[in-house]
């Protein structure tokens, strides 16, 4: 369980398991949901060994959404073919189908970006359909967010000497 | 559990086989094995540095207990539950306290350690499903989806509070599921109504 002090960041949607990626202070919060079983896992910033981000169209989800949307444009088409009359009634499984043929469209057209995080034990993957300016806005916050947090937490620099001939405080 | 056990390192996104340290870096890059391109920023993440262990030879035993279960080793502390001595190897400070590595892994299984907690259940989840069929199955479920609907709810809202999250939504929930609950009721007695008359 967390706190309420985290951002959600990212979402991804596979085929029963959908995933959500929060940033907290140290680093990323994974929470995958598997009908209703909520398993939470970490990535932290100082783990991360690789972020990266790609284009995708999901032949899968391609394949289902075009396979409804052609059942339905199917049965319509048989429905106006049996009695040209009878549009009407074709236009029940032809509304059902547009929602299909919308996400098919809309995934030829656009595709999804993918974010995955990289970390020495675990991973965290976000996808964006359709708005890839807020995916590369993500990627570059997180790339930012984890330069931020590993260069806190590297050796620091050595203080360089002070030149000769500076009059230091007595306590230096 | 097996996608955290299965994790090998970073891959490549697109076909998932693991990358090789040189092919780890900042920039466009093709995966060697599927030939497709991905954008990636390499990090050097830092090595995490091991405190050195005191030994009790190096203290002398007036210095030091020995850990009860590396006994070259000097204890830092005690268990906070079964009162153990053990050195930095084997403490596991959670933040509300130190334990030795039994009683955590004990803690865990009997599910007392909050935050060791990985798993739960989604109540909040289960309490809309609940809803969504109780709406649709209201006559003549109504009287058992409802009342299930609301215990989903009162567990949801207890897991949303111990989260620190909005209980709005469950709230609502347990709202409706009240109402399934009337609605069914007042169904019966409009029944019971009619059959009389």
């Amino acid at each position: 369980m967390t706190n309420g002090t985290r951002k959600l960041v990212g979402k991804s949607a596979t085929f029963g398991i959908r995933q959500r990626v929060y940033q907290t202070a140290d680093g990323f919060d994974v929470e995958m949901r598997e009908q209703y079983e909520v398993m939470q896992r970490r990535v932290l910033f100082d783990d991360v060994q690789l972020v990266t981000i790609h284009h995708r169209l999901g032949p899968l989800y391609l394949i289902l959404t075009g396979s409804i949307a052609s059942l339905f444009a199917f049965i319509a088409i048989l429905i106006v073919s049996v009695d040209a009359n009878d549009w009407e009634a074709a236009l029940v499984p032809a509304f059902i189908g547009l929602p299909f043929l919308i996400l098919f469209l809309a995934r030829l057209a656009f595709g999804q970006e993918v974010i995955t995080i990289f970390g020495r034990r675990s991973k965290a993957e976000m996808r964006f359909a359709i708005r890839k300016r807020l995916a590369r806005e993500t990627y570059g916050k997180i790339c930012a967010a984890v330069r931020e947090a590993q260069r806190g937490t590297s050796v620091p620099p050595v203080a360089e000497p002070f030149p000769e001939g500076i009059l230091l405080p007595p306590d230096l | 559990m097996s996608d955290s056990l299965a994790y090998r390192g970073p891959a490549c996104p697109h076909c998932a086989v693991p990358l090789q340290e040189e092919e780890q870096r900042t920039g466009s890059l093709v995966c060697a094995h599927c030939n497709r391109a991905f954008e990636a920023t390499a990090f050097a993440a830092p090595q995490h540095t091991v405190a050195p262990t005191a030994e009790v030879v190096t203290i002398g035993p007036e210095g030091a207990n020995a850990c009860a279960n590396h006994t070259r080793n000097a204890a830092v502390t005690s268990c906070q539950r079964c009162g153990l001595f053990i050195c930095s190897l084997c403490e596991m400070n959670l933040g509300t306290g130190s334990y030795c590595p039994s009683c955590f892994d004990r803690m865990r299984t009997e599910g007392s350690l909050q935050t060791g907690v990985r798993k739960y259940r989604d109540y909040a989840g289960m309490s809309l499903s609940a809803v969504i069929f109780g709406l649709l199955l209201w006559f003549p479920f109504g009287i058992v989806i409802g009342p299930l609907a609301v215990h989903y709810a009162l567990k949801g809202r207890k897991q949303r509070r111990e989260e620190q999250r909005s209980v709005v939504g469950v709230t609502i929930l347990m709202v409706l599921g009240i109402l399934e609950v009337a609605g069914w009721m007042a169904m019966v007695g409009f029944i019971i109504y009619r059959a009389a008359q």
